[in-house]
């Protein structure tokens, strides 16, 4: 196999003689370390250390170790004498397992299969479409750039100082601007009923004045993006609406905690489940302003 | 005169050249006439043939394989994972993978003692990345194994906290820890003192809390989760136990570091079925990930008995750790509690949502306790781990242990972290063991760090050549500062 190519050799009982040629490594196993500064070190080190700066030093010496420390043998064709034969360059290091296994896979041609199939593919599009783009926000900023995220897929975005909400028409069309603009700072985003997955969420970093956020309806929704929801907006947003997210559970509510300022929050149905009613009250323990609702 | 012959032959050939003879037990099997068993295998075929699909499938995953691909001893998180990997890589028809359990019912398994937690709060770029990979697979479970997988995930984050002594060690950790993609903020004395007032700051100087991507799970989910992942792609899970393995004297093979023609490889794994039969499977890869039970199965392959490079032994040792459960009459730390780990290692976390927490401290090396059994110590708790937890939170002076459990850390001695990698001497053996406590939260980059070091010829993804057995032949320990 390819690991074993480099340190291990099989040869023909005829080709026994010529191995005598090759020089093999001596090293014994209970070698001192290989680099001399390591073991002064720990010649000249006091016996009365505190735990902790012991662990500093320990810590210190980890991250001296390098990959080629702990090479102590050296693979066949680097040693002296040695190459590779011609026939090597017919073959590449690298190995295609996944191109064995797709030509190993029975092709099914069952319009179930097929569906399945396509539907994957739209998922990883629609994720790949949903990554985060440094040049827009590099261009844009960070408002203007979530906004224009947002807008584009059928959401919804206010910003502070105007009171009408930015969304595209029918013809595909919406007025944000095209440059960095410092003044507008976005007051609220409806996600409602939109293909949001995880990693769109990365889009809406650093909107530090966000009060108004929305997750209406949107399907892929779940503990996780609760996880990551509840860290990005934690400082600033007032209101929240997970209604209609059937995939967050009592333990995403949960999360919320970190929300400080956190006021109203729109849930299903409190009485899902006991532990669903239980984790609102213990939230409103710790927030008593919170007022979670159900319409 | 033919028997002087036979006896002068016997001294001369014979007994001067005693290691051209095998010197391994003698399988327990008796001898089938080839013909009878060739006739034997051909009537088990056509009455298979006749079978339906799903009959067949489940006949001969109750064969014993007398030789696979792959035979991986021991068959919780890390185990599975690897299997699991493994046959995601290559597809149904590409590997035989037969995995070797000891206790299907996983009674004494560290993975479903664990408390579950997944943090990304190290020290060592190795370990970042591997909870990292962990998280990243624990959310992507719906979509590998369909959508009624799940481990039950709560978000609530880790905090550690740290001394003056520790503080600055703490900062490092944090900063290298979000260059590498995890989420956390260092919080000072009035921080925490703000964020959860449960607790008492007076002796803590900073504490790191984790926003994003840590918390705990549920492992016993994500070890049947994934242990069918990996039987649904075609893996035989075999309930035996390891009792040896056969050699072959292979002079052909020529490696650095071992003297010409001495070489003696790994044929067959010995395996002990629970009714008592001893059977042989040929492999061509064999991978040790028996948790704490390691180093025994190590021993079996002469790993720290045998000369030269073999002599280093593998110091995976089993250690016992307690999980006390309690409960908290006063009002407890309520929903905002993360998995708070003390600087002194005592670490408690809430369970559900009635008051119920869970917690507990590994001792130290002069307390460290018998390991026969799972019996726990409840001394242990009033006398070091309540003093420690009462000081931290003032609720915690009136609480009352319910219950609790002992489950054993597969310890490594040398530096407490994993050992992941092929063996320096065996070519067809590899290692993943050794985790000391955080194992489960990178059994799923293990799993995919040692397939890809077995398929493509070497880690592609994350680099863990720093973890491999050869550190132990150099002599450099990867220590890792947070461990619990």
């Amino acid at each position: 196999m390819l690991h074993s190519d480099k340190l291990f050799r099989t040869v023909t009982p005829r080709s026994l003689q010529k191995t005598f040629q090759i020089c093999f490594c001596s090293t014994k196993v209970n070698d001192k370390p290989e680099n001399a500064e390591n073991s002064k070190l720990a010649k000249e080190m006091p016996k009365d250390l505190t735990k902790e700066t012991d662990i500093r030093t320990k810590v210190e010496l980890t991250k001296m170790i390098t990959k080629k420390d702990l090479q102590w043998r050296t693979p066949w064709h680097e040693k002296e004498g040695q190459h590779y034969s011609f026939l090597r360059s017919m073959y590449s290091e690298e190995s295609n397992t996944s191109m064995m296994k797709f030509l190993q896979t029975p092709i099914n041609l069952s319009p179930a299969a097929i569906k399945k199939w396509w539907a994957k593919k739209q998922e990883f599009k629609d994720i790949w479409m949903q990554q985060y783009i440094p040049e827009r926000n590099e261009t844009l900023g960070n408002e203007l750039a979530a906004a224009h995220f947002v807008v584009h897929r059928d959401g919804a975005v206010k910003f502070f100082g105007e009171d009408r909400w930015i969304k595209k028409n029918e013809y595909n069309q919406y007025s944000l601007p095209k440059h960095y603009q410092a003044d507008k700072v976005l007051q609220a985003i409806d996600c409602s009923r939109m293909n949001l997955y995880y990693e769109g969420l990365v889009n809406l970093r650093n909107l530090h004045q966000l009060e108004w956020f929305s997750i209406n309806g949107c399907q892929h929704m779940d503990d996780w993006c609760m996880d990551r929801i509840s860290n990005i907006f934690s400082e600033s947003l007032l209101y929240l609406d997970v209604r209609d997210c059937p995939k967050i559970t009592e333990r995403g509510i949960g999360a919320l905690y970190k929300m400080k300022k956190l006021k109203i929050l729109y849930v299903d149905d409190i009485l899902c489940s006991s532990a669903f009613e239980l984790t609102c009250l213990m939230l409103q323990d710790i927030n008593p302003d919170l007022d979670i609702r159900i319409q | 005169m033919f028997s002087t012959r036979f006896t002068v032959f016997f001294r001369k050939v014979v007994l001067t050249n005693k290691r051209l003879f095998h010197n391994t037990k003698p399988r327990y099997e008796e001898r089938i006439h080839p013909l009878r068993r060739t006739i034997k295998v051909l009537t088990q075929d056509i009455k298979l043939a006749a079978k339906p699909r799903e009959e067949r499938a489940a006949i001969i995953s109750n064969i014993f394989p007398r030789h696979v691909d792959i035979v991986i001893i021991g068959g919780a998180a890390v185990g599975s994972s690897i299997a699991y990997f493994l046959k995601h890589k290559t597809g149904i028809n590409g590997l035989r993978i037969a995995v070797i359990e000891k206790d299907a019912t996983y009674g004494k398994c560290s993975t479903v003692l664990s408390v579950g937690g997944l943090r990304q709060q190290f020290s060592l770029p190795e370990n970042i990345h591997m909870s990292l990979f962990g998280a990243e697979f624990l959310r992507t479970l719906k979509k590998r194994f369909g959508d009624d997988a799940d481990v039950y995930f709560t978000p609530n984050g880790y905090l550690m906290l740290a001394s003056e002594h520790g503080a600055q060690q703490l900062l490092d950790n944090a900063k290298l820890q979000t260059q590498l993609g995890a989420v956390n903020v260092v919080l000072g004395k009035e921080g925490l003192k703000e964020r959860f007032p449960w607790m008492d700051v007076t002796d803590v100087e900073a504490g790191c809390l984790g926003l994003e991507k840590e918390g705990w799970f549920d492992p016993w989910a994500l070890l049947h989760i994934i242990k069918r992942g990996a039987q649904e792609l075609g893996t035989q899970y075999i309930t035996g136990e390891a009792v040896g393995f056969t050699f072959k004297d292979r002079e052909d093979i020529v490696v650095d570091g071992v003297l010409e023609g001495t070489y003696e490889g790994l044929d067959e794994l010995t395996v002990k079925l629970p009714d008592g039969d001893i059977k042989s499977i040929k492999f061509a890869y064999c991978i040790i990930a028996a948790g704490p039970e390691s180093g025994e199965v190590a021993k079996l392959a002469k790993i720290g008995t045998g000369p030269g490079m073999l002599s280093v032994p593998l110091p995976v040792e089993r250690r016992k750790r307690y999980v006390y459960c309690f409960d908290c009459q006063e009002e407890g730390p309520g929903l905002n509690t993360p998995l708070t780990i003390d600087y002194t290692g005592t670490y408690f976390r809430r369970d559900g949502l009635g008051g119920c927490y869970i917690g507990g401290l590994s001792p130290s090396p002069e307390e460290e306790p018998d390991t026969k059994d799972l019996e726990v110590d409840h001394e242990y708790f009033n006398e070091r781990v309540w003093p420690i937890l009462a000081k931290r939170v003032p609720a915690f002076n009136t609480i009352k242990v319910r219950s609790s459990w002992g489950g054993y850390y597969d310890y490594n001695a040398f530096d407490e972290n994993g050992i992941i990698g092929p063996h320096p001497y065996y070519h067809n053996l590899y290692l993943a063991t050794g985790f000391s406590g955080h194992g489960i939260q990178q059994s799923p980059a293990v799993g995919r760090a040692i397939a890809e070091h077995i398929l493509d010829g070497g880690f592609q993804t994350i680099d863990l050549t720093r973890f491999g057995f050869d550190r132990l032949m150099v002599h450099k320990p990867m220590f890792e500062v947070c461990i619990v």
